[in-house]
């Protein structure tokens, strides 16, 4: 019963935050967000009447809907890196090799799946170690991310600021309890199958508030140009970076 | 069972990360903010807190003489004590600047199209190395006492000029127009 109501809320929170994304004219901003979104309240819409009715053709359905969505989650931290880094050229060079790696991974693995195609009980568990590993580069990917973002101190808006809460709050906790159903077997499904319904609904409830209205991100307000010589920055901060730590290192041998 | 862990804390890892991106604030450093925050630490560690009257003051030995041939132990033991306090809270202030020094590299490198990963990761490296540096003078200090190194005050005192000098070409090199518009708008703004 638990499950059933918190599904039909989450298709109404999908619903919302779809409504909300065309009544601000945001999809157009965030368009891998909201694909994203369109394919997770079409899935759940879809797949609801198959569940209830306990009709075989609902397992193999929800695998290809799991991939799809696993998948196409890649696009809210291409969006962030668009939407984040955008303003910063150095920031951005930084994240986007990291991010041309995973990506080069998911379209791999894109293009293998459909030629292999495996019996549904065969794609059950292949789906499980599939996801923990796809997520484990998504949550390293999102790591990298959010250190980039601290250590150059930029600034985000209010939506970039909700996609990536949101997002990464699913991925960190359903890397926790699929790692933890991997280890634990079928005793552990009814608590992964809450945990993971619960994470969901908990970023669409962080989304629906976050991405209400358009909130860009607050513009960096700087001269330097794209084209500066970087390394000429470099090396004066290194050279006064060696001087104070030379210096302070004689202090403390005195 | 490590592959449980590893999952697990890279899992718990993010969580963390995303609690700490949640929690910070939404200024955005490194415009016009960080320049004039940079120059002012500048101006604070040549001006206010490296000069050499001011560190010769700080570790003079002829106070600690003076006092010792006055005074009782007690009132030594007291002045030894506020002494301390006041080195430390130096070198706290100066590890401070160099902070505020490295926000404003950062909030520079990262515009810049051709940044380097290897550089910048050196950097960091040599930034918290600096900042380790000031960390273990404050144990030095705190351990041994403001007179323990009668040398320190001629070391600091050429630290902060080659510091300062380096430092003054490296925010000068930048944008000098920009500093000049920065300046002249941070005045109006004040004006107003």
């Amino acid at each position: 019963m638990l499950t059933m109501t918190m599904w039909c809320f989450g298709v109404v929170l999908e619903a919302l935050l779809l409504y909300r994304g065309i009544r601000s004219k945001l999809i157009s901003r965030y368009s891998y967000f909201y694909v994203y979104t369109l394919i997770l309240f079409l899935s759940d819409a879809l797949l609801y009447p198959l569940y209830a009715s306990k009709s075989p053709a609902y397992d193999r359905w929800n695998w290809y809907a799991g991939f799809l969505i696993l998948f196409l989650g890649c696009g809210i931290i291409l969006e962030v890196f668009r939407h984040a880094l955008c303003a910063y050229p150095g920031a951005e060079r930084f994240a986007r090799t990291a991010g041309t790696i995973v990506f080069g991974a998911i379209f791999g693995f894109a293009i293998l799946y459909p030629i292999w195609q495996p019996a549904p009980s065969v794609a059950e568990a292949l789906f499980l170690v599939v996801q923990r590993d796809f997520l484990l580069v998504q949550a390293i990917l999102l790591i990298v991310l959010l250190q980039v973002i601290s250590y150059y101190s930029i600034a985000t808006g209010r939506n970039v600021k909700g996609m990536l809460l949101g997002y990464g709050q699913i991925v960190g906790t359903t890397l926790i309890v699929v790692a933890l159903r991997a280890r634990l077997g079928p005793a552990f499904q009814g608590t992964w199958s809450w945990l993971q319904q619960f994470s969901y609904v908990a970023a669409l409830a962080i989304w629906v508030v976050a991405m209400w209205s358009y909130h860009g991100n607050p513009a960096p307000d700087s001269g330097i140009g794209p084209d500066a010589d970087y390394d000429e920055l470099a090396a004066r901060t290194r050279a006064m970076v060696n001087v104070a730590g030379t210096q302070l290192v004689k202090v403390e041998r005195l | 069972m490590i592959q449980l862990i590893s999952f697990l804390l890279i899992g718990a890892l993010l969580l963390v990360s995303l609690y700490f991106f949640a929690r910070r604030g939404q200024r955005a450093e490194g415009g016009s903010g960080a320049l004039v925050e940079a120059r002012q630490a500048l101006n604070t560690l040549r001006g206010g807190l490296l000069p050499a009257e001011l560190v010769g003051r700080i570790f003079a030995r002829n106070d600690l003489e003076y006092v010792e041939s006055q005074a009782s132990k007690e009132i030594r033991d007291l002045f030894l004590e506020e002494r301390t306090k006041v080195a430390l809270f130096w070198v706290s202030r100066v590890r401070k600047q160099v902070l505020s020094l490295r926000r404003f590299h950062l909030g520079s490198a990262r515009f810049y199209a051709r940044l380097n990963l290897r550089t910048e990761m050196a950097l960091a490296m040599d930034f918290a190395a600096i900042l380790l540096a000031c960390r273990a003078l404050q144990v030095f200090l705190y351990i041994r006492g403001p007179y323990a190194a009668p040398r320190i005050v001629g070391s600091t005192a050429a630290s902060a000029a080659r510091v300062c000098k380096i430092s003054e070409e490296s925010l000068a090199f930048l944008t000098p127009a920009y500093a000049g518009q920065v300046v002249d708008r941070t005045t109006r703004s004040a004006r107003s």
